[in-house]
């Protein structure tokens, strides 16, 4: 497939965030979920980004992307405050959203080491974590630190009218572009862009896929229902208006 | 300098509203069966429309939601009218407005529209500049959210309010009518048509409360 985007599968190891799978090629039944080893396959993808909201499936990952000989990186996107440390009302809803990418396998240990701090020291609600404490498990060797189009700092800034300051000292970040046909997405990408040049940072074209299909668009809101406990004829999830967040978009 | 609002005396503004199956926002779970639209050119109403839909396929509306919104299956089967021949008019109307105006049309009607817009192969993207949510200027006139008409963008403040909440603010159409003295038959809320006469006074009212 010829396309200047990144590609950015999200498995079904994020809990309600994605009805992809990672088992072997070849390896799922039609009327199975679809299998991100597969798709990559059927649509030539020779080189993808896997970022989960947690460290659970790079195992099955490694095996399987490995022995079809697709190369993939391994991402986690956490959630990100202020200060882990402060758990009150103030703080529930106060994070934003980043994407840690190993760039080799050495830096694991490392991503580990994150992922349990945010899921233990950090946790409430949901696994957080600080800039200080990520920083102490940085190497730029390691890692790539990538803000994501959607739920960044920027955009809650924007659109949840929050007020992160961020101070990029120990790393420089790399910025994330997406189209989903959202009504927001011009005005952020407009944000972005501008912030990247007034920064000097560098941002890419980028498309995230959650199902297979624009067809399949509602088995994934199922599923995110479920996880939601919500129904499907109430929702009640904010944005969730467009079926573009398929591999079928990718172009 | 940038005017409020409530001293541009000739705009023409569009008010809207679906009634639709369910609270889906998707247009393959969720089809609008009625619309109704206002046209008020200088302060004045001069035209009006109210269509039942019909699409490709059966319209599914829940037994709670029709309670809700008043949906009569056997009216509907006998006015409704194919959603192409409609279409034309709402877009020539949409286009012919300075504003198009709901109550939580960005967060419901607006991703709706766009899917009508996308079915029809037409540019959905014109009609986002234009478009005035009442229930975020009632959001922010209740949470004291500020706008700043000469730096602030208009329709991300809007985006930012229309999924903003605040434990026991009300924000719905039949409170802003209670709140603002307009009279109001709770019997007839969710009749498209009521519903965007009442939206457009509630309208009038909050532009001289907050400076947009």
């Amino acid at each position: 497939m010829s396309c200047n985007k990144i590609p950015i599968f999200k498995s079904h190891y994020s809990i309600g965030g994605s009805i992809l799978t990672l088992k072997e090629e070849g390896a799922s039944k039609k009327t199975e979920p679809d299998s991100i080893i597969d798709i990559c396959k059927e649509y030539n993808i020779e080189h993808c980004l896997l970022i989960d909201n947690h460290i659970g499936g790079i195992l099955e990952a490694s095996r399987s992307f490995n022995s079809a000989n697709i190369n993939f990186n391994f991402g986690i996107q956490i959630n990100v405050c202020d200060d882990m440390q402060k758990k009150n009302n103030e703080t529930k809803n106060s994070y934003w959203k980043a994407n840690i990418i190993l760039k080799k396998p050495e830096g694991y240990k490392n991503l580990i080491k994150i992922s349990s701090k945010a899921s233990v020291d950090g946790f409430y609600y949901r696994p957080r974590i600080d800039l200080k404490t990520i920083k102490q498990y940085w190497s730029n060797e390691e890692f790539d630190f990538v803000v994501p189009f959607y739920d960044s700092f920027l955009f809650k800034n924007i659109f949840k009218l929050k007020s992160f300051f961020v101070d990029f000292d120990f790393c420089k970040p790399v910025f994330f572009i997406e189209d989903h046909d959202l009504i927001y997405d011009d005005i952020l990408r407009e944000k972005v862009v501008d912030y990247c040049k007034a920064n000097n940072y560098i941002n890419y074209e980028s498309h995230s896929m959650h199902y297979k299909l624009k067809k399949d668009f509602k088995a994934y809101l199922t599923n995110r229902c479920i996880s939601e406990k919500t129904k499907l004829n109430k929702p009640n999830i904010d944005w969730m208006t467009s079926n573009e967040f398929c591999v079928e978009c990718l172009r | 300098m940038k005017q409020l609002l409530r001293y541009r005396k000739n705009l023409r503004f569009v008010f809207f509203d679906f009634e639709t199956e369910s609270l889906n926002l998707s247009f393959e779970n969720n089809l609008p069966w009625q619309i109704a639209m206002i046209k008020i050119d200088s302060g004045q109403e001069v035209d009006s429309r109210d269509y039942y839909l019909k699409w490709d396929r059966k319209i599914n509306v829940s037994e709670g939601a029709a309670k809700v919104t008043g949906f009569d299956l056997e009216k509907y089967k006998k006015i409704a009218v194919d959603q192409a021949t409609v279409f034309p008019e709402i877009e020539e109307w949409f286009g012919w407005a300075d504003y198009i105006v709901g109550h939580n049309i960005l967060n419901f009607d607006i991703p709706l529209a766009k899917e009508w817009y996308k079915m029809h192969n037409k540019n959905w993207k014109k009609l986002l500049p234009k478009c005035i949510d009442t229930k975020c200027i009632a959001q922010s006139i209740k949470s004291k959210i500020p706008f700043d008409i000469e730096n602030d963008d208009f329709l991300s403040w809007q985006i930012a309010l229309s999924t903003y909440h605040e434990r026991g603010v009300k924000t719905n159409l039949s409170q802003m009518a209670k709140d603002n003295n307009i009279d109001f038959d709770p019997k007839k809320m969710h009749n498209a048509l009521f519903d965007i006469k009442t939206n457009a006074e509630v309208f009038f009212k909050l532009i001289n409360q907050k400076e947009v």
